[in-house]
């Protein structure tokens, strides 16, 4: 039967940047399983990829990315635009103190940190060709004025609030949706502490309105900061606050995403093989998330036994409405997992990317994806085998594959110089660059609540004057409350019956 | 020492007559920019992002909204004519302009001491005498047709190229005539806007029916049928794998065979109801059947209706389910339990149209439609763009002709005779506001006297030519930008919306008032900048 189609949408820029990363390892596999007879033909890439109607050698990602629109520049005139106003007019204040529009003009749009990396936009690292119905921009953004940002959850919805505007990337939604023959849902990866969390939430209530039977997995991110100021730190809890309240009432299944400690002071993620990894570089950020989302989805795109689909593994991790899940990762995994001895450090070697838990503990159902292992059924056996001892009140499913994880230009440095990376020698790097296995796992747990639990308690923390962006732009104090509240609830959820 | 600094120290200002320099400056500056870009004459911008994206327009609007506007006064200026455009759809350069020229001819009288308050009174008499101008110079639109199509000419001409202006026009009035309804308000949303990259701009056409960005997904579906029932629904025909299909409920692998079975047939039966209505209605007759989905059908679905010859559309848009039944009749179905022939829409022919990767599906020669598809076509991304943008300001400029009743002449025209009128209005003012209508009377020959100079005249002599020529109680005397010579606007069929004309008015008059009345500018709010 042909592929059930899933759409993915992206919305922001670490998770374009994450989403181009991960384009990209998902097309060399691809080529890697047609042009080398090393690796089995596992993957059916059409289920996250779109094909050509005409040309069947067309391909590209089924994919929308939603951006903010970048200023047009005026070459010209623009200068002439500020530069006579400073010359005339003396600011009274310390004598060296910037004046308004200096300082307007550069404060940036997005936060400081994107700008440190040497690339200028994400379509830049992407390798695909994409679709031009795949791009799309906020163009009518009348709150982010020239020097305002897009801080806030309410400025994305406010964004979407015309008809007209929601319309256009409905229809964007709609053409790919149309000629999918079996469509089963959305892949939405957002950025959730600006106002990306707001355009997702809109979108969210559009795709359940249209799409009711179809399934909406989430992957909300929060791009690591450096230092946060405390204003800003209030802001992104208060969105985040928000985002969990949409995902628990309109989508399927998500999982949070974080390299950063931002409502847990002891969620410093450690990667045991990658110590040069800097959580605050979306760079790398992005590619070490992607490499994670590119194991966990593998299942579904899977071209036998271990087929899932997207309705069946919300099912399998959501029972008593707990759509919230973790995920946790190996980057790379260990290469030599082949006895019990080995897998009890594999799982040492397990990252949680989901902040605030630990998702081995108190786990009611889980699905683990193994990457990179040649002898994948002997594996799945033993790994099969060991979980049944290892949890003996956890549902595990266990995916194995043998086709790795690769590395593609332009993965970062850190990972690509470390020769051990590359899983074995039979692969041949040369020919179809280095590989690499790797563990990734969604994991419903009682650790979510306590997640849930903390964020409720950061948020009751914060001072209503941090805030005041937020009422400025609409929302009220008892809008937040209520958004406390409902965390709390959702928290209960997790509790052990 | 002001005082807002005892209160908060880190406020930094900037005091009376410097904040009212920054203010003049800023919307000098603006103006400048946007100058060059009025009337027909007006030049073009041409703008570059940093992707490499291209857009080239003169469309004031466009252009507000793409240039990246630091200057707090300026964006100030930009966002009032922003929201003229919102508004009206139309005047955001003259508004930019006015509220300029407002300033300049103040920063005249302020510079020799008068009090910026003295003179916003003075704007405010002019403003209502102002209005009593425009609202005498007011022209019935009676032989709709005509004058209709004289308006769109107008503003559209200042948009894009002549005789593209003029085809457009055409297409415009047709489609908002078709779409309007006795005592009802214009829904430009029932004027569906198509973009086909193909051929040029001038094969932009007005189609009666609807045009849809896709087209069957069977390869055995007729391409195009003459005389066809449609039937417009928004009701499921894809299986879904529920419940079923999901391994863990079921015991036996036959259990669940039998229950994918069941729930196949569901869909099934549901097919077989919209074939066997095509059959009562069609077999026997040369009627063809055609069904436009909002929700999806998959492929066994699609084989069903296949071997019935019908064409079969999924995923419609969902505005589209009302603007089909409002171009071929019938009801949009949410479910297929009572349908019958009542229900059906017509239209004389359905066909597709394959472009490269692209399918595009018309439905056209509908018995009377009242929604219908503006097609443009163009070489490229950005013909097709500054035509879309075109097309948008030519229906508004319909729409709202018709919803004023009245238009008024275009060409520098009102204003110059609100300058006479405001000239002569001083005399009875009394005290220093009629300086203030002195400024605001000059201020209003901004717009002929540009209107002029993008035409490559002389500014101050064409003025003065108008002048001349306007007498008391004689008609209103333009511009004509091709002689230069002075000219009765109606004659030539210059027409520009009462409503634009009235908004720039009431909002250059406050903008500009509130400007001037600023004597301090903070950086105020909390400690978030940095
Ligand atoms: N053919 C014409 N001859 C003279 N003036 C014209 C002509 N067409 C339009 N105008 C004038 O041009 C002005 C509108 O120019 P336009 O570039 O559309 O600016 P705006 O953005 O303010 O609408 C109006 O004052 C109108 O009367
Ligand atoms: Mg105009």
């Amino acid at each position: 039967m042909a592929a059930n189609e899933v759409l993915t949408i992206q919305l922001g820029e670490f998770s374009n940047v994450l989403g181009a990363f991960w384009w990209n390892m998902q097309d060399v596999a691809a080529l890697s399983a047609n042009e080398s007879d090393l690796v089995e033909n596992e993957k059916d890439q059409c289920v996250f990829f779109r094909q050509g109607k005409i040309d069947k050698k067309v391909v590209n990602p089924r994919l929308i990315a939603i951006d903010l629109k970048r200023p047009m520049d005026f070459p010209i005139q623009n200068q002439e635009f500020h530069l006579p106003l400073q010359e005339k007019v003396h600011w009274i204040p310390g004598e060296n103190a910037p004046s308004l529009c200096e300082e307007i003009s550069s404060r940036p749009l997005v936060s400081p940190e994107f700008q440190t990396n040497d690339f200028h936009e994400w379509k830049a690292l992407l390798n695909n060709k994409l679709h031009p119905k795949s791009l799309s921009t906020l163009n009518n953004i009348q709150c982010v004025n020239a020097g305002e940002t897009f801080n806030l959850f309410s400025q994305g919805m406010a964004c979407l609030e015309k008809e007209d505007d929601l319309e256009y990337i409905e229809n964007q939604i709609r053409f790919f949706v149309e000629e999918s023959d079996y469509f089963q849902g959305f892949n939405m990866l957002f950025d959730a502490d600006n106002g990306f969390g707001g355009v997702a939430s809109k979108l969210l209530q559009l795709i359940k309105q249209e799409y009711s039977t179809k399934t909406t997995f989430t992957v909300p991110l929060l791009p690591a900061h450096s230092t946060c100021e405390s204003t800003r730190r209030a802001e992104r809890l208060t969105n985040l606050g928000l985002v969990v309240e949409t995902l628990f009432e309109d989508s399927s299944m998500f999982s949070p995403v974080s390299l950063d400690p931002l409502w847990c002071s002891n969620n410093s993620r450690k990667f045991p093989e990658l110590q040069n990894l800097k959580p605050t570089s979306i760079y790398e950020a992005g590619a070490v998330i992607a490499t994670a989302l590119d194991t966990i989805f593998f299942p579904l795109q899977a071209k036998k036994g271990s087929l899932i689909s997207l309705a069946d593994l919300v099912k399998k991790l959501t029972s008593h409405g707990r759509k919230a899940v973790g995920m946790s990762c190996a980057i790379p995994l260990w290469n030599g997992v082949s006895n019990l001895e080995s897998l009890n450090s594999a799982f040492l070697e397990a990252t949680s990317v989901t902040p605030c838990v630990e998702n081995f503990r108190g786990c009611w159902t889980q699905q683990l994806v193994w990457r990179g292992l040649q002898n994948a059924s002997d594996f799945q056996s033993l790994v099969d085998y060991w979980s049944r001892i290892q949890w003996k009140h956890t549902a595990t499913s266990n995916c194995v594959f043998s086709t790795p994880s690769s590395l593609v230009k332009p993965y970062p440095k850190f990972f690509r110089d470390s020769a051990q990376l590359v899983a074995d020698s039979s692969w041949n790097p040369s020919k179809i660059g280095s590989h690499f296995c790797t563990f990734g796992g969604l994991h419903s747990s009682v650790s979510l609540g306590h997640s849930l639990k903390n964020l409720h308690t950061e948020l009751s923390k914060i001072e209503g004057r941090s805030l005041q962006n937020f009422f400025s732009s609409g929302m009220e104090q008892d809008d937040l409350l209520e958004n406390r509240d409902r965390i709390i609830s959702y928290a209960e959820l997790y509790e052990e019956s | 020492m002001a005082s807002i600094s005892l209160l908060n120290p880190k406020a930094e200002i900037a005091r009376a007559a410097q904040a009212l320099a920054v203010n003049i400056s800023a919307a000098k500056g603006i103006q400048d920019v946007m100058k060059s870009n009025l009337g027909p004459k007006g030049t073009m911008k041409m703008l570059v992002s940093g992707a490499g994206e291209i857009k080239i327009t003169k469309d004031g609007n466009v252009l507000l909204h793409e240039m990246q506007i630091q200057h707090p006064t300026a964006s100030l200026i930009a966002r009032a004519s922003t929201a003229q455009d919102e508004v009206t759809g139309d005047g955001t350069t003259s508004t930019v302009l006015v509220i300029g020229e407002l300033l300049k001819q103040a920063d005249l009288y302020v510079s020799e001491g008068l009090h910026p308050r003295i003179l916003t009174e003075g704007f405010e008499l002019a403003k209502v005498k102002a209005l009593e101008v425009l609202e005498s110079a007011k022209i019935p639109v009676e032989s709709k047709r005509d004058i209709l199509l004289q308006v769109a000419r107008t503003s559209l001409r200042t948009k894009v190229h002549h005789v593209l202006a003029d085809l457009l026009t055409e297409a415009c009035v047709d489609a908002t005539l078709a779409i309007q309804e006795e005592d009802k308000p214009i829904d430009l949303h029932m004027i569906e806007i198509m973009e086909m990259q193909h051929k040029t701009e001038l094969d932009t056409q007005l189609i009666r029916g609807i045009v849809m960005d896709h087209g069957s997904r069977h390869p055995d579906m007729p391409k195009r049928v003459e005389n066809a029932y449609i039937l417009t629904c928004n009701v499921s025909m894809e299986y879904e794998k529920s419940e079923v299909n999901s391994g863990f409920f079921y015991k036996t692998a036959d259990e669940r065979e039998k229950l994918v079975k069941a729930e196949r047939q569901f869909i099934e039966s549901r097919v077989q109801k919209v074939i066997d209505l095509k059959k009562k209605v069609c077999d026997g007759t040369d009627k063809n059947f055609v069904i436009i989905n909002q929700k999806g059908i998959d492929p066994l679905s699609l084989d069903m209706l296949a071997k019935e010859g019908i064409i079969a559309l999924r995923r419609a848009k969902r505005r589209n389910m009302e603007r089909l039944t409002l171009a071929c009749g019938g009801i949009a179905m949410n479910s297929f339990d009572d349908i019958s022939e009542s229900c059906l829409g017509y239209a004389g022919s359905v066909y597709e149209h394959v472009l490269g990767e692209e399918k595009y599906t018309f439905v056209e020669d509908c018995r009377n439609p009242r929604s219908v598809t503006i097609l443009i076509k163009g070489p490229n991304k950005y013909t097709l763009t500054q035509t879309k943008d075109a097309i948008r300001d030519g229906l508004r400029a319909v729409v709202n002709a018709l919803e004023d009743g009245f238009v008024v002449p275009g060409a520098g025209a009102v204003e110059v005779a609100t300058h006479k009128a405001l000239i002569a209005y001083k005399e009875q003012v009394k005290g220093r506001a009629r300086l203030g209508v002195q400024a605001y009377a000059d201020a209003m020959l901004i717009i002929p006297k540009v209107l002029a100079q993008n035409a490559g005249f002389d500014p101050q002599d064409s003025i003065v030519k108008m002048q001349q020529e306007f007498a008391e109680g004689g008609p209103l005397i333009g511009f004509d930008l091709q002689s230069g010579e002075p000219m009765i606007p109606a004659d030539l069929g210059i027409y520009d919306n009462y409503r634009v004309k009235k908004q720039i008015l009431h909002s250059c008059t406050v903008i500009a008032s509130n400007l001037l009345l600023v004597d301090e500018i903070m950086r105020a709010g909390l400690s978030s900048l940095k």
